[in-house]
């Protein structure tokens, strides 16, 4: 494309190679969710969630295609009107509106209660600070390692995102943003002397707050001894222990499992990878690790060969958020992280969360079509003087 | 690759990165692999215990036959008419949303919420606390069934209430299984159900089985009786085992209790899987219920039958006594009848009032069975005994004895024993052995009973019998040694320190009748499989088990066999007039045991009788409660069974007396 920063004259293999399979792993983790969603779901609401689903599915990839055919540099533009809506609807969730448009759940605001739909505003949020950090970065890409420009100001910024999703409250969200945004600030030249600081504050007053808080205290207590806590706040972790457990290399056959009768609270959303590990065991649930780790090889692979900061910061964003949000989902399921409420991307149910994760994608796919070849910069000078010898 | 030739550049920052998901990736893996494979028997035993519940399911119950195969106690189907809990769940919850108490506010808004379309009615919902959530919930359950009964009731037909005791008690308990609403259904009720409810309301008939009697009272003591049980055997202590145990049939009494295991069979068992509510969610068969065995009794019931009958007939339909008839050769029980019953049926069924009262009533003691487990003085009838054995020790036959009349009533004989006068009803007289038997002479026995030796064999000859040993009292030959004369005298008599059944007499007569071996009697010939195949070989009970011997020689024998006959035959007989069958020659001794209980005199009647006389058969033995005497009431019983036992067995036995629909 002439007039790029560094033209491709034709779509790389490697590169082409990285995109199917990114597509592929997308796909197969898509497929999987709908079988488990339906295999789930169908003991006790039939066939509605799956419904729902397909169509947020259908909606989902039509964004995926539509930011794939769109240049992402067109994003520079909508960035900040895009966080400010972010901004306003965070706020309005948390105001109790007419006509029950917003509800207390669960003791937390987070949805928009629509007719037949909730809606999370923290999935918007999340692309709309991933969004920001990194025309941030690309913006000040220069003065990245001072204290000014490179900590406080996106610290600023991710404070309005973060802060509004922490009083929601939704501790996971709050986790899995920060860090993101920590990963993205490091990838961008952040000093290390400037970044530890606030990180250990952060982590300081999250501590502090949990410690504020009986309930989460409890779920912490709860996670470090589960077998104490079955039947109170450890149960929903003892159980998916239980599904997990008993399913062991093979599982015991799809639509199987006992535990989706409804002894896993969630089993259809943030906890569908215990009944994946219960009704098709160790090798599905292996699998599905692996998938998410292709996903984010070639999410770091297309980021580096993004044409300029922007693509490069975005790409690593968007990467992050969707191995960070896997890792932690997957950690809660096998305890081996305290329990979040996050749902595991592109397999869980939830419609805010999968149209957030196709557009991830879309994007990725977008940076891709932009995508240079790399140049390793010569380790010998003098290697590309060498005049090969034919054999 | 080249994205891993960006980390081999000096890329701290991106190093760290890769280090750090590596890491987390290694995390990930080894939770998985801690919880999937390493601990995975662990919990797959956790969620077994969490989630299936084991339900025993009770084997068919055998049968019992009689000796010609004809079905004394049967296990039929009845129908029960179940509720689904699981399928109520929504409903329960539902009917709690809209039970649930409301506080319905109108609010006055300031103008801009009105424009910004705020609701100025709210609902709210008043936050209950436990107690009451926990009674609001049962009211919703309460409600949604018996909304489900009635529905159901109109369409069978039948007012449904609902026993809100009895469904709480289900429902906390054993809320995977269905809850029963209607028992026993009828036709007509299953028609309806069929037709109508089956597919409209969350419901199933369930198969159960009923334990019938066909000949209800007729064979009501030797059967015995069953009931619902739901308590585990504590011998297998299967309680500890299942989750649920569907009700299973345990016998009480009778042949029904002595083969209680081998009739039950081996119970089966099913699984259920059952959700976090505690609602079934599906169930399989792990393995089937195994079949009771048939027990084939030696009872002929045509016998049986005309027993029964001659009883009900001669004496009164609440007539107290016992009817034993017992092949004398092979020990089997023909017929075994104890007076009065209650129909097992019922017991199975639930009483009426008016078989409640008559259950309870001690006087009549329906649940008593008087010719096994009741012990009663033997009287005259043992006089056979005390005659034998001073035969054997040497008394001669036709040795005659005078009798001293009686001072104040000289027709009847009196006996002096040293300063206790012994009244007899015997005249006084010269009796010999013959004689004193057939006009049953008390002062001849207690006079040749005391003599040297004679008792000492009695007491013998008791023993060989076993009497009182597994019932009834009989003296012991250590204890007898240092007794005073009038103990022994009363034990002469057949009174006094010993108390028998029918069935001992009616070994004891079987003894008479077959020159002197003591049978064990024998009630069950065979256990049978129900198995159709018919592969599993039946276990078979030895006939004509010898215990042992009277040890009397048979000339002894044949000399009381042929008082024995006199005592029908003679004019002067106690039986003659009584026992009178056309064609057969019985040998009988009459017997009256005299008791005072509280200052009235009850009698304990007897008569004991084989036949026919060349070549014995059958002994009878038949003992009624408070008759008049032997001879006039037990007489005539047992020559009613004696006409059935000489009757051709072609004859079809009546089976309509069959108590159930």
């Amino acid at each position: 494309m002439p007039g790029h920063l560094s033209p491709v004259s034709a779509f790389p293999l490697e590169m082409k190679v990285a995109v199917t399979t990114l597509a592929f792993c997308v796909a197969a983790l898509l497929a999987l969710g709908m079988v488990m969603l339906y295999s789930s779901s169908m003991t006790q609401v039939g066939p509605h969630y799956l419904l729902m689903q397909l169509i947020w599915c259908a909606l989902g990839l039509a964004i995926c295609v539509t930011a794939t055919v769109m240049d992402y540099r067109h994003l520079k533009k909508i960035v900040w009107p895009m966080f400010i809506v972010a901004i306003v609807l965070l706020l309005l969730v948390l105001v109790p509106l007419p006509h029950g448009l917003t509800k207390k759940i669960n003791g937390a605001h987070r949805w928009f209660i629509l007719p037949g739909i909730r809606l999370q505003p923290s999935e918007l949020g999340k692309l709309a600070l991933i969004f920001a950090m990194a025309w941030y970065v690309d913006r000040h890409q220069r003065f990245m390692h001072t204290w000014e420009r490179g900590v406080a100001v996106p610290c600023g910024i991710m404070a309005l995102i973060i802060g509004l999703i922490f009083i929601e409250p939704d501790r996971g969200t709050t986790i899995l943003m920060a860090g993101v945004c920590g990963a993205m600030l490091l990838i961008a030249g952040v000093r290390w002397k400037y970044i530890v600081p606030p990180v250990i504050a952060g982590m300081l007053a999250f501590a502090f707050a949990i410690w504020r808080d009986p309930i989460r205290m409890r779920r912490i207590m709860s996670w470090i001894e589960v077998e104490e806590h079955k039947n109170g706040t450890g149960y929903q972790a003892y159980q998916s222990m239980l599904a997990l457990g008993s399913g062991g290399w093979l599982g015991l056959g799809l639509g199987n499992g006992r535990q989706k009768l409804g002894w896993v609270p969630e089993h259809h959303t943030d906890f569908i990878l215990s009944i994946i590990g219960e009704e098709l065991g160790l090798v599905t649930t292996l699998l599905v690790v692996v998938a998410f780790v292709v996903i984010v090889v070639c999410g770091i692979y297309i980021s580096l060969r993004a044409p300029d900061t922007f693509g490069f910061s975005l790409g690593c964003g968007i990467t992050f958020l969707i191995g960070l949000q896997a890792f932690i989902n997957i950690g809660v399921v096998t305890s081996a992280l305290p329990n979040k409420g996050l749902p595991l991307p592109f397999i869980s149910y939830g419609g805010s969360n999968l149209l957030a994760m196709l557009a991830c994608v879309g994007l990725l796919f977008s940076i891709a079509r932009q995508g240079r070849v790399l140049q390793p910069p010569p380790s010998n000078p003098f290697a590309a003087e060498e005049i090969p010898q034919p054999a | 690759m080249i994205f891993f030739d960006q980390l081999k550049k000096n890329d701290t920052q991106l190093r760290m990165l890769a280090a750090a998901i590596s890491l987390g990736l290694i995390v990930l893996l080894a939770g998985l692999w801690w919880v999937q494979i390493v601990n995975t028997r662990d919990f797959r035993s956790s969620l077994e215990t969490q989630s299936f519940r084991t339900v025993r399911l009770p084997a068919v119950r055998g049968k019992i036959l009689d000796r010609n195969g004809l079905v004394l106690a049967d296990t039929r189907a009845t129908y029960n008419i179940s509720l689904f809990l699981e399928d109520f769940s929504r409903a329960f919850q539902k009917e709690f949303k809209r039970l649930r108490p409301k506080v319905t506010v109108t609010n006055s808004l300031p103008f801009w919420k009105n424009w910004l379309g705020f609701d100025a009615v709210k609902t709210t919902f008043p936050k209950l606390n436990a107690t009451q959530e926990v009674a609001l919930k049962w009211e919703a359950r309460c409600n949604v069934v018996n909304q489900a009964l009635q529905h159901l009731g109109a369409q069978l037909n039948t007012p449904l209430p609902l026993d809100r005791d009895r469904f709480k008690k289900h429902f906390a308990t054993q809320t995977a299984m269905p809850y029963p609403v209607l028992r026993a259904v009828n036709r007509t009720q299953i028609a309806r159900f069929e037709e109508s409810a089956s597919g409209s309301i969350a419901a199933e008939l369930e198969i159960q089985t009923a334990r019938v009697y066909p000949f209800s009272n007729a064979t009501a003591h030797v059967l015995g009786y069953v009931v619902r049980k739901n308590e585990g055997d504590s011998v297998t202590n299967e309680q500890a085992y299942y989750s649920y145990r569907l009700p299973d049939f345990s016998g009480m009494t009778g042949i029904e209790k002595k083969y209680d295991s081998e009739l039950r069979g081996a119970a089966g068992e099913k699984t259920v899987v059952i959700n976090n509510l505690g609602y079934r969610q599906s169930e399989t068969v792990s393995s089937p219920a195994e079949a009771g065995q048939n027990v084939v009794l030696t009872l002929d019931l045509r016998i049986q039958l005309a027993a029964e009958r001659a009883l009900r007939n001669r004496v009164g339909p609440n007539a107290r006594g016992a009817v034993v008839v017992m092949d004398v050769n092979s020990g089997d029980v023909l017929a075994l009848v104890s007076s009065p019953t209650i129909d097992p049926n019922a017991i199975t069924r639930g009483f009426t009032p008016a078989e409640k009262q008559r259950w309870d009533d001690e006087e009549l003691g329906v649940h008593k069975n008087r010719a096994t487990g009741e012990q009663y003085q033997a009287g005259s009838i043992f006089k056979t005994m005390v005659a034998l054995a001073a035969l054997e020790n040497g008394l001669k036959a036709n040795e005659l004895f005078r009798v001293q009349p009686n001072p104040h009533n000289p027709s009847r004989g009196i006996y002096y024993l040293g300063s206790t006068m012994i009244h007899d009803t015997a005249p006084p007289g010269d009796y010999d052995l013959r004689r004193a038997l057939v006009v049953s002479c008390n002062t001849y026995f207690i006079n040749i009973g005391l003599r040297s030796n004679v008792f000492e064999r009695v007491v013998e000859l008791g023993h060989r019998l076993h009497l009182g040993e597994s019932i009834g009292h009989f003296p012991k030959p250590e204890m007898v040694r240092h007794w005073p004369a009038g103990e022994k005298a009363n034990v002469c008599i057949g009174q006094g320190q010993m108390d028998v059944t029918p069935m001992q007499m009616a070994v004891m007569t079987a003894a008479l009748a077959n020159w002197g071996k003591v049978l064990q009697p024998r009630r069950v010939d065979r256990l049978e499989s129900q198995d159709p195949t018919g592969l599993v070989p039946p276990t078979i009970f030895p006939k004509g088990v010898v215990r042992d011997q009277l040890g009397i020689q048979p000339k002894y024998l044949q000399i009381v066999r042929d008082a024995m006959l006199a005592e029908t035959e003679d004019p002067e007989g106690t039986g003659h007039r009584y026992v009178n069958v056309p064609g057969l020659k019985i040998c009988g001794k009459t017997g009256t045991a005299e008791r005072s209980v509280k200052g009235v005199t009850l009698n304990t009647t007897w008569f004991i009788s084989f036949a026919p006389y060349e070549n014995p058969r059958h002994a009878v033995v038949v003992m009624v409660e408070n008759g008049a005497s032997g001879g006039k009431t037990c007489g005539p019983v047992a020559a009613d069974v004696y006409s059935a036992l000489i009757a051709p067995t072609s004859q079809p036995v009546n089976a309509t007396v069959a108590g159930n629909n």
